[in-house]
């Protein structure tokens, strides 16, 4: 079980309002071993005194490199995109969504605790409104671990560990269209 | 692979707090207009399911470095 996760945070104003899941392809990158982009260690976190990227380099050299928001206007990532740069940099990754009213859900959210019982953190699309958070607010935050009825998520600090209730509602984000429901990238 | 001694730990900085910027479906028309553009599902459609995880990760991976890193690793 990951009782820890370094979570590379998109927290510059104006700048990062849209790069939480370029702030994915970060954590999920480093998380594999991967830095692409020949990133210093120089941020120190003091929850298991080990370093990390800066977060706001990390996501500029992501983003440089063509792994930048692509939904329109900039509104942020699709999974595909966070997929694609996932295996640009020799990772497995796949994207998981559900179909017509919701069909499939069932089997995503068993895959998703398989993915996080294997010790395989995954980045969820979710609704913040329905974990306290801003209502219509779409974030990626990366769920890695399962424990006492909750889910925890990096990069979330509206509710790091939500029930799962709640974190369902959250991941179906029902207002936005086929595609983007019960979202994840699993790698 | 160069690493720098970083010295004393660096001092405790605040937390970082991811932003966002919500998109109420009535007060962001070009969203809207995005949204019906796309495409519909039909029902027969039945979404994408991963694969099952590889079943080799007994322990959680450590990513991070104990010490301060210059770049140049890939």
């Amino acid at each position: 079980m990951i009782n820890y996760l370094h979570c590379y945070v998109n927290d510059r104003p104006d700048t990062d309002w849209n790069t939480c899941g370029t702030a994915a392809i970060a954590t999920i990158s480093d998380y594999w071993g991967r830095n692409p982009y020949g990133l210093w260690r120089r941020e120190y976190d003091w929850h298991n005194g080990r370093w990390y990227w800066d977060d706001g380099e990390a996501i500029d050299a992501i983003r440089n490199h063509g792994y930048g928001p692509d939904v329109v206007f900039g509104w942020g990532t699709t999974g595909g995109r966070i997929a694609d740069a996932l295996r640009s940099y020799g990772c497995s990754a796949s994207v998981g969504y559900s179909g017509f009213f919701s069909w499939g859900w069932e089997n995503l959210w068993s895959s998703l605790q398989n993915y996080l019982y294997w010790n395989r953190p995954v980045p969820v699309m979710i609704d913040l409104g329905a974990i306290g958070g801003p209502w219509w607010g779409v974030h990626w935050a990366i769920a890695y671990k399962i424990d006492g009825g909750r889910i925890y998520l990096g990069n979330c600090p509206w509710n790091p560990n939500p029930t799962i209730n709640d974190f369902l509602n959250a991941w179906h984000c029902w207002f936005l269209p086929y595609g983007f429901n019960h979202c994840a990238v699993y790698s | 692979m160069s690493k720098e001694i970083g010295g004393d730990k660096p001092e405790k900085k605040k937390e970082k707090t991811a932003k966002t910027k919500p998109m109420p479906l009535d007060a962001a028309p070009d969203f809207t207009e995005w949204v019906k553009k796309q495409p519909k599902p039909k029902l027969d459609d039945k979404g994408a399911s991963p694969p099952e995880p590889p079943q080799d990760l007994k322990e959680p991976r450590e990513h991070g470095t104990k010490e301060q890193q210059k770049g140049g690793q890939t």
